[in-house]
């Protein structure tokens, strides 16, 4: 599938849109007479028919139309936005993502059921239109009364300029400024678009304004159209045409029947002169010979008026909003398209790229900075030091251009909640904070599975039905709630819902009957908790639509792992269960602390590196049956490296263990945990570019990832959490 | 953008014969311009054969009807002989097959 | 290298004598573990590098012998000779890696093997490979696609999807402490 750039963007906006669509209807379940999101949601949808019809997309403007008027209605209050009203749009909103992705092709054909769907959908959206008191098609058309000056006027005149004009069409009359074809519009595009939702009647295309052929720029555009044009469109519907020329094109649309006042004023407006204009318009049959004489009548009265009151004609603009033919909401979601030009769209490949490259860049720095000092020429070790704070600085920035905030990956769950409670008869609210979190995209796009499956268990598992919470004193609706929070160089997570809590036997009888405990064991409430993401465990007592979607928790936790993540789960019976997820910020380039055990180097992340102490300078205590150190009084456990690692890996190592040179204990903090590493040597912090160890070392706990040294050896990042949590579970 | 001066054309009559081929849109607009631009000093009755144009646009339609000013206005006359589909198309959209004097075609 | 050098025969001789007409010949890097022969389908083989810089990793199992930097790349070294449930591959002046390519999930996966000695690529031809002996081979019958005969001798084709099987490879880490004394974590 290959895409030119315009459908490439086209593609990309219309994801938002249908985005924005969905969270809007969310948003309106919560805030149902909001006409703050009605007009939001109006203009979504709006403009995703527009686009769509730019690209010719009829399938998709069909299908939206009718959804749109339903908004219309809606907007209008003619029709009353219930529950039922509300599926239906979001499920209108699928089936338009469905048409889009036909429509480029994502999917080959639409499929029989696909097609049933929207015959349905558009049944019943045609069923709220029938029912609303005011046919929305003409609610909009019946124009405003007459502009006061004008009328007050029209007294001295021989025909009342306020008559109305027997044409049943619209008049639309353009004039596209001379930029438009060079900032890559082409006014044949909006023709034919007009045709999609009307039936052009007549068509004038003005060349008036073409200078002389030496004097021409062949990039300009000098065309102008006036449109004679019958459409059951609205009048925004007819202006949104033209939404993404609005500010190149002068654009006058004349609903039908209008008031002679308003012809007078185009004519006036145009840059063509009266009396040609006049000649096309009557040409056209948009006016009728008799009309002109009038309308030319009124013309040159008011301008004797103006020459004697010397007051103002009214200004085109003002009229043209006096008359309703700028819709206010129209203005701003122009002035949002243009705010939204500010931001560059890049796509993730290149910024994959540059982030590569960038940590191709750091290892580069760091061989030249290892070089320099072997060197011991000290005007090259400063360049080579400039030189790398300034890669530092470029490392910052490019991580940061691929930060995003998590607050779209919750929103997304608001729909889930809506409709897996509704599904299973609760009542469930979905509370959001800290949306505006900032993490790596690429640990975002790895999340949102794992979310999703632990948001689903809430609502299947955790929370009661109403009836239930009700026998329990709680209120009927449950709370589920999803908050994010920075935290020492990690991202945390958390999913807290108040519902039943983790029952402990449950999970314990469960696991025992899987066989993934022993009748004696002896695991904490957290060990006992931890077991709901063993491979082959499942709670769920009876196979509900939700659960039986066959990817269980221990996929999450999988995936949690592979991104070096950390869960944590607290529960209390009757009162809830509060899952943690603690991630890295980032999956690319870190700042490292580099130290020596054996022969091998190894990284710890900075962030979680407190500080360095001499092994011969703590206290040791033995303390719940186990070696701890006691740091100014407190008390942490801690672990050899050398000893872990030797166990397996570290093969004829060659330190036995004898004579231990001055060993340092680097404290390690992870959230408001702490661990002693004992290290054999401190070797300074180093930039980390995080490569991945591949899928052989993927389910090894305790090393996260590998990183290349100056030297161009390879070392290895210890994933401190993991390999603690690790050894304290093998000790049980 | 090749545009080709056909047999028949004539300073002394005024009669030029073009034939173009290629595209006729804004990205060869300024050349195809430059290259007429001398035919409207030295010409007036214009046979333009559109057979052979490949892409057009408003600005290629804006050449051709910079043709039919500058021959009108000179007493003269535009006849277009032939279109490709796509200038047909963007001619009828334009409601501009009437203005040309198309009456080789018909 | 030797076994670079011979390639580059290869490359200039032409595949295929004709007579036979449709026989498939295929060309494969030949290399000891051992003292025994083995051979690879060359299509697997990315390069051979000296061994050296290979970092440990610790707590897995002794089959892997540990990663090295291939241009950038972070890439997994496997002890042919400890996969093969023999004893660790000695290090030796002539001790190679190999690079491998496979096909993992639509994924090209570069992998190391060490080996002892590299020898040569040669051609056989199809009907010159016979199928693995069901028994009484010296590994596992399913590392190996077919056994090949050349001047009189055999050698084991090696069915390398199978033997650098991911999911085989793939190890959970072996964290195990000295002793109770060393057992610091509460």
């Amino acid at each position: 599938m290959s895409l030119d750039e315009g459908l490439q963007g086209f593609l990309v906006e219309s994801k938002d849109l249908l985005d924005e669509m969905e969270d809007l209807l969310l948003q309106l379940e919560e805030k149902r007479g909001d006409s703050d999101i009605v007009n939001a949601l109006f203009r979504v949808v709006h403009t995703l028919k527009g686009t769509s019809g730019m690209f010719g997309f009829e399938d998709v403007v069909t299908f939206t139309h009718g959804a749109e008027s339903v908004m219309d209605g809606v907007r209008d209050g003619d029709i009353s936005l219930d529950d039922t009203l509300l599926s239906v749009l979001l499920s209108s909103r699928d089936h338009i993502s469905t048409l889009l992705d036909v429509a480029l092709g994502i999917t080959a054909t639409i499929s029989q059921e696909a097609m049933q769907q929207g015959a349905t959908l558009t049944s019943s959206l045609l069923s709220y239109l029938k029912g609303g008191s005011v046919p929305t098609d003409l609610a909009v058309m019946e124009p405003d009364p007459v502009v006061s000056t004008a009328s007050n006027r029209s007294t001295t005149t021989p025909i009342s300029d306020d008559q109305r004009l027997e044409n049943e069409c619209w008049h639309i009359s353009l004039r596209f400024g001379m930029d438009v074809l060079r900032n890559g519009m082409e006014p044949m595009s909006f023709i034919r678009y007009l045709n999609t939702i009307g039936q052009i009647v007549s068509l004038e295309t003005i060349d008036e304004l073409l200078p002389e052929p030496a004097k021409m720029d062949a990039e300009s555009c000098y065309l102008g159209f006036e449109i004679n044009f019958s459409s059951s469109a609205d009048k925004a519907e007819i202006t949104s045409v033209f939404e993404f020329v609005q500010d190149d094109c002068k654009v006058n649309i004349l609903p039908p029947h209008s008031h002679a006042s308003i012809y007078l004023q185009l004519l006036e407006d145009l840059p063509e002169g009266h009396y040609r204009i006049g000649e096309i318009l009557t040409r056209t049959g948009i006016l009728t010979q008799r009309e002109l004489k009038n309308i030319l009548a009124i013309q040159a009265d008011r301008q004797d008026d103006v020459d004697a009151e010397e007051g103002p004609v009214p200004f085109v603009g003002e009229l043209a909003v006096s008359e309703g033919l700028v819709e206010a909401p129209v203005l701003d979601a122009a002035i949002k398209r243009q705010e939204e030009c500010k931001v560059v769209r890049v796509s993730a490949e290149k910024l994959e790229e540059l982030i590569t490259l960038v940590g191709e860049l750091v290892i580069a720095g760091a061989n030249t900075h290892l070089l320099a000092r072997e060197s011991e020429q000290n005007t090259l070790i400063d360049a080579t030091e400039k030189l790398g704070g300034l890669v530092e600085a470029i490392r910052d920035t490019s991580l940061s251009l691929r930060m995003v905030q998590i607050g779209d990956t919750f929103s997304r769950f608001r729909r889930v909640v809506r409709e897996n409670s509704r599904e299973l008869g609760k009542e469930i609210d979905l509370e959001i904070s800290g949306g505006e979190t900032e993490l790596d995209k690429v640990v975002v796009d790895k999340m949102s599975d794992p979310l999703m499956h632990l948001v689903r268990n809430s609502i299947d598992h955790g929370l009661e039905t109403p009836e239930e919470r009700e026998g329990v004193g709680k209120p009927r609706r449950g709370k589920i709630k999803l908050n994010a929070f920075h935290d020492s160089g990690s991202i945390v997570i958390e999913i807290v819902d108040d519902g039943r809590g983790l029952s402990k036997d449950k999970i314990v009888t469960k696991a025992l009957e899987k066989g993934l405990i022993k009748e004696n064991h002896n695991l904490s409430d957290e060990e006992i908790y931890r077991l709901i993401f063993e491979a082959g465990f499942s709670t769920a007592e009876s196979v509900t639509n939700l659960s039986g979607r066959g990817v269980g928790m221990d996929v999450v936790r999988q995936n949690i792992d592979s991104l070096r993540g950390l869960i944590d789960i607290n529960s209390e019976a009757g009162s809830g269960t509060t899952i943690s997820i603690r991630l890295p910020l980032t999956m690319a380039i870190i700042d490292g602390f580099l130290v020596q055990v054996g022969k091998g180097s190894y990284v710890v992340p900075l962030d979680m590196v407190d500080e360095c102490v001499e092994y011969n300078e703590v206290a040791h205590e033995a303390y719940d049956g186990s070696q701890h150190i006691n740091l100014r009084g407190e008390i942490m456990p801690y672990l050899h490296l050398g000893d872990v690692f030797r166990g397996q890996g570290e093969k004829s190592a060659g330190v036995g263990g004898g004579e231990k040179a001055r060993e340092n204990i680097v404290v390690a903090r992870y959230g408001n945990k702490k661990a002693g590493l004992v290290v054999d040597e401190l070797l300074g912090e180093h930039q980390t570019v995080i490569k991945p160890l591949g899928r052989i070392f993927e389910n090894i706990q305790g090393l996260s990832g590998a990183t290349i040294l100056g030297n161009g050896e390879v070392a290895m990042i210890i994933d401190v959490p993991n390999l603690v949590e690790k050894l304290a579970s093998s000790t049980m | 953008m090749k545009i080709s001066k056909l047999k028949g054309s004539n300073k002394k009559t005024g009669v030029c014969n073009l034939a173009f081929d290629g595209d006729l849109d804004i990205y060869a607009a300024e050349e195809t311009l430059n290259t007429v631009l001398p035919f409207f000093d030295e010409y007036k009755i214009f046979s333009v054969d559109l057979s052979k144009v490949v892409e057009i646009d408003s600005s290629g339609i804006q050449i051709i009807l910079q043709f039919h000013r500058q021959s009108l206005a000179a007493g003269g006359r535009l006849t277009i002989t032939s279109w490709s589909p796509n200038v047909q198309e963007l001619a009828t959209l334009y409601q501009l097959i009437d203005r040309f004097d198309t009456s080789a075609v018909a | 290298m030797s076994a670079l050098d011979s390639m580059e025969e290869v490359d200039g001789a032409t595949i295929g004598d004709g007579v036979g007409g449709a026989e498939e010949i295929s060309q494969f890097l030949t290399f000891e573990l051992a003292s025994e022969i083995y051979a690879i389908n060359i299509l697997f083989i990315r390069e051979i590098i000296e061994y050296g810089n290979l970092t440990q990793v610790p707590m897995v199992p002794n089959f892997i012998a540990g990663v090295i930097n291939l241009r950038g790349s972070v890439v997994p070294v496997i002890d042919l000779s400890s996969r093969f449930g023999r004893s660790e591959t000695k290090i030796t002046k002539r001790t190679s890696i190999v690079i491998i390519e496979i096909n993992s999930d639509n994924q090209m996966i570069e992998i190391g093997i060490m080996v002892d000695i590299v020898n040569e690529v040669l051609e056989m031809s199809d009907d010159a490979i016979e199928d693995a002996p069901s028994f009484g081979a010296s590994i596992r019958t399913d590392f190996i696609s077919g056994m090949g005969k050349v001047d009189g001798k055999f050698l084991i084709i090696l069915n390398v999807e199978q033997v650098l099987s991911l999911d085989e490879l793939s190890v959970v880490s072996e964290i195990s402490l000295g002793g109770p004394e060393n057992v610091n974590i509460g």
